[in-house]
């Protein structure tokens, strides 16, 4: 089935669903949620990821990280930044329904040295302890990992006049696991990879995927783009999870996910677009349209375990 | 209060459908609330239109019940749906609706009585800090075979009722829901994958035991079993819920030649509950999972003087019953309401899922990133024993009742398990006192004043005591109800009844909010609750086929959390208005049904950010601000034709439109993905249903 709706909309419509169950009797002509939007046209600026190398460190240490921009037709790349980068400094309140902690999006920050868009994080040494495993002192309950087992040091970006949240991985020891489960763990973990494509071809014409945030240039007389990320090897990768219910650590595989956005034209691509195997491919297709003469496409890979790529191609017209 | 002292004669030895005055023996029933309470006779109330032919469903109309929401489980005079007792013969129900409020679990064939007591209710009952509704079974033995088939839209049921001897009977019957098989066909795979459609079965067996002694006995088994499942490529959703009751009935009744007459019931029952719900999409998921086993005892003695035995079907409902009383009497109940349970809740995903009543959300969004696993065993015990008096002397009622609440529970776990050490149990106990007392006064032979005034508690919810997704240290909840009002008898079958409420809540369980708080102190049992309001029930008993109602409720229901914030609570409806009015002629019989409510509340989103790990907007909730819904107004009507078939059997044929004026209602707010702009969905538009119903 090949059409546009994005996560948010197909989300949220399923999470709507035990609230107006009652209703279902009068579904023929009543209930209507809202028509299903064009998640993929990026109609203002926006930051659509943050790159991090590495994408998983441990406290003390630094992450390069480069946010991916994007922006409307009429724009360019060199109209837009990053206003300031925060590290969060308070951690999110149990059960509370947002994913960044509410507190630091007023005061608990602290801010990073960085340019219009690139900054180096240094992990503050008591990440995990704030934002991981490790119980702040005087016992109290430390943080709840996501279902990857992953804790993370929320990271607030300001931008076209709003807050983005990037989250970076931690790589923290187990907490309160039994000993042979703890040893086992740190064993056998690796830390996260970013899912880089080993290369993109547009039109059948392949390009060597040779960094975490790749940027080609195309002619608009060759649109539409018949478009495939290629990877020569599984980028699912494995890694060893604790089991919290039987207290044992087992080994779970990542997925990643592929989104394609343009500020021209559509872009049609399989939902949800997950890279499996035998193919490791994501296609798309995009076409810009006849009447621009600068468009852009942006592809967003995510794995699982919080780290990004993206690929953005500028289209011109000769 | 005196003008509904024969409502609740529990021993009428008829058919619910008499027509004829019927004498029969009144055993010393117990003593109706003298708060705020309403009765309706299920076939009755299963003509009310928009009931679909559920006497249970009726309830939604009754006053004091705020418009159903959700699985449309009753919110009763600001109460949360879990803080009204579901009652089944006085065993505890989990529910009272299928999956998606759909339909009741309990089938009209096999009820006798509907009553809710929506605060203020006896001591005869507890574990409840809000109201309590009653569903009485049939207790008569079936006189003849008789085979009742129903079918409609949603689903198809059969019941048997036969005597298997001069002094015993059966009733058997099923129900089987298809809307499951035909819905998503017709309303296509978008609104399939939108809306639950479930999937329910129920089934009952009755048996039935005069016994030569004048004792009797009935044995009840009743079992529900509903399921939904929906989703699409990103999520997915799954609902299952189960129970099942068997109970029997003992009656013991003696009746002296002095005066006095005495009443005994033992009532065991097994219990087994389980529900399950799971969400998940690619990066989150979710379930929580509660399975229970549950032993009930209940032992009630009820012993009066100077209360006349005889007394007719129909005049149980007659509001004039008071005045047939002696002047001068009493009636001692006492018994013993015992219950163990053993529990096992798993939770499994974000601490978000099941969301709590209070939580800062808005409608679609999704779980947290979190993921806590979480499994909690409880077993509990609860025996409380209780006596009430209610004393009649001239023109005032006194019911002065007291119930001694005693709990223990078995925790396996207290806090959170450590690395290699064993987990630490514990066992808590907790007792209250329980006092009850009712005061009427007969200003007149039309005006009748009563007040009542009670305390409550209501043990933690079994989850709730998790070391991880709550406390296992949690104080049961409190609450005082106070009613006063009064009732002005109008004419033989009219009365007018005005009260005001007021409910003082405390030690509710509220999310903590402290960014780390003490291991196994997630929720905190320090929320308190205020509930207020008024109440008109204007009610008209059949006469010459004509009868109805009409309720006015009025009122404001408030939460405050630990920290000391006050916020409306999250079914607050501050007005809801009902018009019941049903005409029956000859072979026909026609409803209609007004209803208007204020929207329900919804927090304001303040602001949003974007999370660039789950690519989503994610939009921070205003605690305090709010702002509501339009205001909910629906008309139905529905008329049924009743067809007279050989052998004294019976076809009834009804249709039923439901929002008759296609008001096209706001039943929720969707935000876009940005949260930037809102839109509101829309309810049930104008819809027809028919039904077939037959009776050999």
């Amino acid at each position: 089935m090949t059409h546009r709706r994005g996560p948010h909309t197909s989300h949220a419509r399923a999470l709507l669903a035990p609230r107006l169950a009652s209703l279902f009797v009068g579904l023929p002509s009543g209930c209507s949620a809202t028509a299903p939007e064009n998640l993929t046209r990026v109609m203002q600026g926006r930051v659509l990821a943050v790159v991090a190398e590495p994408p998983e460190v441990r406290p003390g240490e630094a992450a390069r990280l480069r946010a991916v921009l994007a922006w409307p037709i009429g724009s360019t790349a060199a109209t837009f930044g990053v206003d300031a980068w925060h590290l969060c400094s308070e951690p999110r309140i149990p059960g509370s329904h947002g994913t960044a902690p509410s507190s630091c999006l007023t005061t608990a920050t602290t801010p990073l040295a960085s340019d219009a868009l690139e900054t180096t994080a240094l992990l503050p040494t008591d990440a995990c302890r704030n934002f991981g495993p490790d119980p702040p002192p005087g016992g109290f309950r430390p943080q709840d990992p996501d279902v990857t087992g992953g804790y993370y040091q929320p990271i607030r970006l300001d931008a076209f006049g709003q807050y983005w949240f990037h989250f970076q991985r931690l790589h923290c020891p187990l907490g309160n696991a039994p000993t042979d489960a703890a040893a086992e763990f740190s064993s056998t973990y690796a830390a996260n990879q970013n899912p880089t494509p080993s290369q993109l071809t547009v039109n059948g014409v392949e390009f060597a995927f040779d960094d975490a945030l790749f940027v080609r240039e195309l002619s608009l007389a060759d649109a539409p783009f018949e478009l495939s990320l290629i990877w020569h090897a599984d980028p699912r990768e494995t890694y060893p999870r604790f089991n919290p219910a039987s207290r044992s650590v087992e080994v779970a595989r990542e997925t990643v996910s592929v989104t394609w956005l343009s500020n021209a034209g559509e872009v049609s691509f399989e939902e949800p677009n997950f890279v499996s195997e035998p193919n490791r491919q994501a296609v798309a297709t995009w076409a810009p349209g006849g009447d621009v003469t600068h468009a852009a496409l942006w592809s967003i890979v995510r794995d699982s375990r919080g780290a990004a790529v993206a690929l953005r191609l500028d289209a011109i017209r000769p | 209060m005196f003008m509904t002292l024969g409502l609740l004669c529990s021993n009428v030895r008829a058919q619910p459908s008499a027509v004829d005055p019927i004498e029969v023996i009144v055993a010393a029933p117990p003593p109706p609330p003298s708060g705020a309470h309403t009765t309706l006779l299920a076939h009755e109330a299963a003509q009310t239109a928009g009931s679909q032919g559920d006497a249970a469903k009726a309830v939604q109309s009754l006053p004091g019940v705020a418009r159903a929401s959700g699985e449309g489980e009753p919110v009763v005079w600001g109460s949360s749906p879990h803080e009204t007792g579901l009652f089944l013969d006085r065993v505890a129900l989990p529910m009272l609706f299928h999956g998606s409020g759909l339909r009741s679990i309990v089938p009209t064939s096999l009820l006798s009585t509907v009553r809710l007591t929506p605060g203020a209710y006896g001591v005869e009952f507890g574990r409840y800090t809000g109201g309590v509704l009653e569903l009485k079974t049939l207790d008569d033995v079936p006189v003849s075979a008789t085979l009742v088939a129903a079918a409609d839209a949603l689903d198809a049921s059969a019941s048997l009722a036969a005597p298997t001897s001069p002094s015993s009977g059966a009733r058997l019957g099923a129900r089987y829901g298809y809307v499951d098989r035909w819905l998503p066909e017709v309303l296509g795979e978008d609104v399939a994958q939108l809306y639950t459609v479930p999937s329910y079965w129920d089934a009952h067996a009755i048996i039935h035991l005069d016994l030569e002694s004048g004792d009797r006995a009935k044995i009840v088994l009743l079992t529900a079993h509903d399921r939904a499942q929906r989703g699409n490529a990103w999520a997915q959703y799954a609902e299952r819920n189960a129970t099942t009751r068997l109970y029997g009935t003992y009656e013991h009744v003696s009746v002296s030649s002095s005066g006095f007459t005495s009443r005994t019931v033992v009532t065991p029952s097994i219990g087994y509950d389980r529900t399950t719900d799971a969400t998940s999409n690619y990066d989150t998921e979710s379930s929580a999972r509660l399975s229970s086993t549950s032993l009930g005892l209940r032992v009630e003695t009820t012993l009066n003087w100077g209360r006349g035995p005889v007394q007719s079907a129909e005049r149980k409902l007659d509001a004039t019953a008071l005045q047939r009383l002696e002047p001068t009497s009493f009636q001692l109940n006492a018994g013993l309401d015992a219950r163990a349970e053993t529990t096992h809740a798993r939770h499994r995903g974000s601490l978000t899922v099941p969301p709590r009543e209070g939580d800062a959300q808005v409608f679609g969004l999704p779980p947290g990133r979190d993921y806590v696993a979480d499994d909690i065993g409880v077993e509990r015990a609860a025996v409380a024993p209780y006596a009430e008096l209610d004393l009649v002397w001239a023109s005032v009622r006194i019911t002065s009742g007291l119930r001694f609440e005693t709990m223990l529970t078995e925790l396996g776990r207290v806090l959170p398990s450590i690395t290699n050490l064993p987990d630490t149990g514990a066992s808590r106990y907790a007792s209250a006192w329980l006092p009850r007392l009712g005061v009427e006064f007969a200003a007149s032979r039309r005006v009748t004043w009563f007040g009542a005034l009670s305390r409550h508690v209501q043990p933690p919810e079994p989850r709730d005591l998790g070391t991880l997704v709550g406390n296992p240290t949690l104080h049961p909840s409190e609450a005082t109800h106070l009613t006063i009002g009064d009732t002005t008898k109008l004419s033989r079958t009219l009365s007018v009844q005005v009260l005001g409420f007021r409910k003082w809540l405390t030690h509710l369980a509220t999310r903590s909010q402290a960014p780390n708080p003490q291991p196994g102190r997630l929720l905190a049992d320090g929320g308190r609750g205020d509930v207020w309001g008024s109440q008109l029930f204007v009610q008209l008993r059949p006469t010459s086929g004509f009868s109805g109602w009409l309720g006015v409720t009025i009122s404001q229901s408030r939460r405050r959390a630990y920290d000391g914030t006050w916020r409306r609570f999250d079914y607050d409806q501050p007005l809801s208005g009902t018009l019941v009015v049903n005409q029956s002629f000859g072979a026909w019989s026609l409803g209609s049904r007004l209803r208007v409510a204020s929207g329900f509340p919804r927090p304001a989103v303040t602001t949003t950010y974007y999370d660039l790990q789950l690519g989503r907007y994610v939009p921070m909730i205003s605690a305090t601000a709010w702002w509501r819904l339009p205001a909910f107004v629906a008309f139905d009507v529905r008329a049924e034709r009743r067809f007279a078939l050989g052998a004294g059997g019976s076809a009834h044929v009804y249709v039923e439109v439901l929002n008759a004026t296609n008001h096209e209602n706001a039943e929720e707010v969707a935000y876009s993905s940005d949260y930037g702009a809102r839109t509101l969905l829309r309810g049930l538009p104008l819809l027809a249903f028919v039904g077939v119903r037959t009776e050999l």
